[in-house]
């Protein structure tokens, strides 16, 4: 079971075996959980968006489209839009300082190694990442994973609203740019 | 690229991380129903948003956690499975209904039939017959929609999505352009709307399910055979 691919494990998902359910959960309850641990910081509120992450894809298995991307991406923005509106609920002011911390460890963790996991994308954008200047990521990241728009952004690091809008442009385009470039070397 | 174009790619990155709100957002989706170009730029933008993703460092969950998922999967096994108990007798008689060029409006039961409409539309109709899978903005599931090219033409949107109750646009990408099909109203998290249609379905390739006020609310891409 453990060797079948993602699209055929969350085929058999929608199929309803149970055999399928396990795999599926022990395949992916690290990340998913991980990811609502890093934007919550939150055991709990973390296990809640986890359960609810899993519990989506299994009803919703069906409409999972390949060329969307990879399993783990469309099961990954389900679980970070859970964890931000569990975020928003939870605080008035959603800026939070454990959110830099672990801003840190997204940049520092996620290795080559990784990259036959989780494909050609996840070592481009995370060499892209890491070349960005810092303020540029700072705001990128709050963006991509804590949801905070531009002008949260400005408040919290007390920038001109103008100036967040410009680093999270500049930021995007350059990530968006390493993996045209891995699109271009394909063709080639 | 014209000037709505340079103004929507100002936005493209905010829309791409999910974070760009209200009006802008609006004034960005009206340009992307009509245009090519700016749609795809949209899709590098997002498929380098939602990749980030991964990067995010793993966690093991609390123990239990595997039991936990399992025991709440299994509760809602009941109603996942309805969905797979449809006949095709009962298919067959909605096909007749709408490709008869009656508007359609079914039962909460009857939604639940979708795929299998679908499947069994294409074997009967061959290449006439199209379907798309909606979903929100957050890539979630949120209903189906069926063209079927012929005399008349039609067009069949089932939604079960939660957003808010009130009349929606159906809107049809033709070209790049964007053409207005027919409203839908949602109640409960609950639509659907049938009918015929002077526009060529064929050349549909993707439905759009957007609110009055221009917000994009569920969207897919028609699979032509
Ligand atoms: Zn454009």
């Amino acid at each position: 079971m453990w060797s079948v691919s993602d699209e055929a494990l969350l085929a058999g998902l929608a199929s309803g075996e149970s055999d399928a359910a396990v795999a599926f959960i022990r395949r992916f309850q690290r990340r998913v959980y991980g990811l609502a641990m890093t934007i919550l910081n939150d055991s709990a509120a973390a296990e809640d968006v986890a359960q609810e992450t899993l519990a989506r894809a299994w009803r919703h298995a069906g409409a999972y489209d390949p060329r969307r991307g990879p399993v783990a991406t469309w099961l990954l923005t389900i679980a970070r839009n859970l964890a931000i509106d569990a975020l928003r609920l939870r605080r008035a002011d959603p800026v939070d300082p454990t959110a830099l911390a672990s801003l840190q460890r997204i940049s520092a963790e996620a290795g080559p190694e990784e990259r036959a996991v989780v494909g050609d994308d996840a070592h481009r954008l995370h060499e892209a990442l890491r070349a960005l200047p810092e303020d540029q990521r700072r705001a990128l990241v709050l963006a991509a994973f804590y949801g905070q728009t531009a002008r949260e952004i400005g408040e919290s690091e007390n920038i001109p609203l103008g100036t967040a809008k410009t680093r999270i442009r500049a930021a995007m385009i350059k990530l968006r740019g390493s993996l045209q470039m891995e699109d271009d070397e394909r063709e080639l | 690229m014209n000037e709505s174009c340079k103004e929507t790619r100002e936005l493209l990155p905010e829309l791409a991380l999910g974070i760009l709100g209200g009006e802008e957002r609006a004034r960005a989706f009206d340009h992307l129903t009509r245009c090519a170009d700016c749609s795809s730029e949209l899709a590098a933008l997002s498929r380098a948003a939602d990749g980030l993703l991964i990067l995010a460092p793993q966690d093991e969950p609390p123990a239990g956690f595997e039991d936990r998922v399992l025991a709440r999967l299994r509760r809602e096994r009941p109603k996942h499975r309805a969905r797979r108990l449809m006949t095709f007798a009962a298919a067959a008689a909605l096909i007749a209904i709408v490709a008869g060029g009656a508007v359609w409006v079914g039962t909460s039961q009857d939604r639940r039939f979708g795929s299998y409409y679908q499947r069994i539309l294409a074997i009967q109709h061959g290449t006439e017959l199209a379907a798309a899978q909606l979903e929100t903005t957050d890539h979630l599931a949120g209903g189906e929609a069926f063209t079927y090219q012929g005399r008349p033409s039609w067009l069949f949107v089932v939604v079960t999505a939660p957003v808010g109750d009130g009349v929606y646009d159906i809107v049809g990408t033709v070209h790049g352009t964007a053409v207005r099909l027919g409203a839908i109203r949602i109640a409960h998290g609950r639509g659907d709307w049938g009918g015929t249609t002077s526009t060529e379905m064929k050349s549909v390739d993707e439905i759009r399910v957007v609110a009055r006020t221009g917000q994009l609310v569920l969207h897919g891409v028609v699979h032509h055979n």
